[in-house]
Formats: structure tokens, C-alpha cells, sequence
């Protein structure tokens, strides 16, 4: 590809994502109606879009809630375990709390 | 752009790249998880990310790294003729092989283009490389495909 192919491709690519700016388009519309070498490259641009459609993968709608849900839980969880071990701290007499810091090690790490 | 939002409009695309990177269900989805979770956690510090899609997938893709490097798996040894073969019923056969005589961040690069609409800024920020470099693995890779569609249409 030579430096003129590959302006042209640029924009072939650009106008394929829909990402021209407005003076772009304008310099598009003309060489669409007077570059055959545009023209060229503008339908191999279009061709590998079109080609390219069949390898995205969707994700399917079970395993979109299965995440939302681990992750919007987790983070719930998360939040009740902060609250809940600093109620146990508040609340426990002081004698318990070398039982606590133990139990919290184990348990809490783990969680 | 609230948690949910931001998860509705791009975890289609975030699924999509890993598959094609893994071709790996359980593993895409473990990744998936992870990403999110990652952005839900700092949703606060997310307010100026201009481009989400690009942020997301860098994410994505730096956790993919990771989770690779830890399973002793490095990312230039995925074996791409493997997942083509396995992914033939969802994809065009003829491309996949177009596509397995790219190097992997060329792969990735015209993945991102065409199926993600990415720019090539934004290419450099997910592959943390140099914007300058991804411009010129792009002609290469869209030069070996422009070669491809012309030779398949003979």
C-alpha cells in the first residue's frame, strides 16, 4: 500500500465506522463520484466489514445476568461484611475481642 | 453513566474481544466478571473516561494478560489455527485463516477496527503500545486482507 492507498483507505475505513468528520465527508462525496481507485478500496473496506460481522461472538442473555448479578452481589457482599464487622467491634465486650480478631482472620480473609 | 448503564452498552463488546482473543466460554466469562467488578469498585474515579468502550476492553484485556501469565500460558503462544477450527460454526472459515497468517496483535488490531469500530488511538491505549505503531501493524494487517479479497474474488 502505498502512501496514497493508505490515505484512501483511512477514510474508506472512517466512512465504514461512520467516523468521518463533515469536511471528510465532503471530500469522500467527491472522490466517490470522480476516484475509481476509491471506489476500489472503498468496496474492499466494505467487503472485510461485512466479513467481519460473523466473528463477534454475543455473549447470551443468561450469562449477561449470571455476571451483573456476581458482580453488583459481590460488591453488596462486601459491603455487608464491612458493616457487619464494625457493628461485632462496636458492640462485643472488650474480653472478646481477642476471639473476635481470630474468628475475623479466618473467616473474614476468606470472604 | 451509571454502573448499569455502562455495563448494558458494553459488555457485548467486552465479551466479544475475549472470545475472539480465548475462544474460551468459561474463561471469557471469569474475565468478563472480573473487569466489571473491577469498574464497579472504582466506579467513583470513572467520572472523564471519554471513550468507555476503549477503557473497558484495555481492562479487559490487562486482566486477559494477567490470568495468561499466571496459568504459565504467554500470549503469542495461543495457538490461533485451534480456535479457528473450534469456532467455525459462529465464523467465516475463510477469514479465520486470512486471520491466522496475521501476528496476534495484528489479529487483535483488525478485530478492533472493523467489529468494534475502534480507532487506532484507542488500539494503542488497550494494547499499551505506541499510537504510531498500531497505525502502521494496521496498513499491514488491511494490506494482507485487501490481498486476501482480491485473490478469494478471482
Amino acid at each position: 500500500m502505498n502512501s496514497r492507498q493508505q490515505e484512501l483507505g483511512d477514510l474508506a475505513l472512517r466512512l465504514v465506522q461512520g467516523k468521518l468528520s463533515s469536511a471528510e465527508k465532503q471530500v469522500v462525496q467527491d472522490l466517490i463520484l470522480h476516484d475509481p481507485e476509491f471506489l476500489r478500496v472503498l468496496q474492499l473496506e466494505v467487503a472485510l466489514a461485512k466479513n467481519f460481522t460473523s466473528v463477534k461472538q454475543p455473549i447470551s442473555g443468561s450469562m449477561k445476568s449470571r455476571v451483573y448479578t456476581g458482580v453488583t452481589g459481590s460488591a453488596r457482599a462486601g459491603l455487608y461484611m464491612d458493616v457487619f464487622r464494625t457493628v461485632l467491634k462496636k458492640t462485643l465486650p472488650q474480653a472478646a475481642q481477642p476471639a473476635f480478631k481470630l474468628i475475623e482472620r479466618s473467616v473474614f480473609a476468606n470472604g | 453513566m451509571d454502573f448499569e448503564q455502562l455495563y448494558e452498552a458494553n459488555v457485548d463488546a467486552v465479551y466479544g474481544y475475549l472470545m475472539f482473543k480465548l475462544n474460551d466460554e468459561q474463561l471469557a466469562e471469569d474475565i468478563l466478571q472480573e473487569t466489571f467488578l473491577a469498574v464497579h469498585q472504582g466506579m467513583q474515579k470513572n467520572d472523564e473516561i471519554s471513550s468507555p468502550k476503549a477503557w473497558l476492553l484495555s481492562i479487559a484485556h490487562n486482566k486477559m494478560v494477567d490470568c495468561l501469565r499466571k496459568r504459565r500460558i504467554v500470549e503469542s503462544g495461543l495457538d490461533f489455527e485451534v480456535a479457528a477450527d473450534l469456532n467455525e460454526n459462529h465464523s467465516n472459515v475463510f477469514l479465520q485463516e486470512a486471520l491466522g497468517q496475521l501476528a496476534d496483535t495484528e489479529r487483535t488490531i483488525v478485530y478492533g477496527l472493523y467489529v468494534e469500530g475502534l480507532t487506532c488511538r484507542e488500539l494503542a491505549q488497550i494494547l499499551a503500545l505506541p499510537e504510531g505503531t498500531v497505525k502502521s501493524k494496521a496498513h499491514y494487517a488491511r494490506k494482507h486482507l485487501y490481498h486476501w479479497l482480491q485473490e478469494g474474488s478471482k
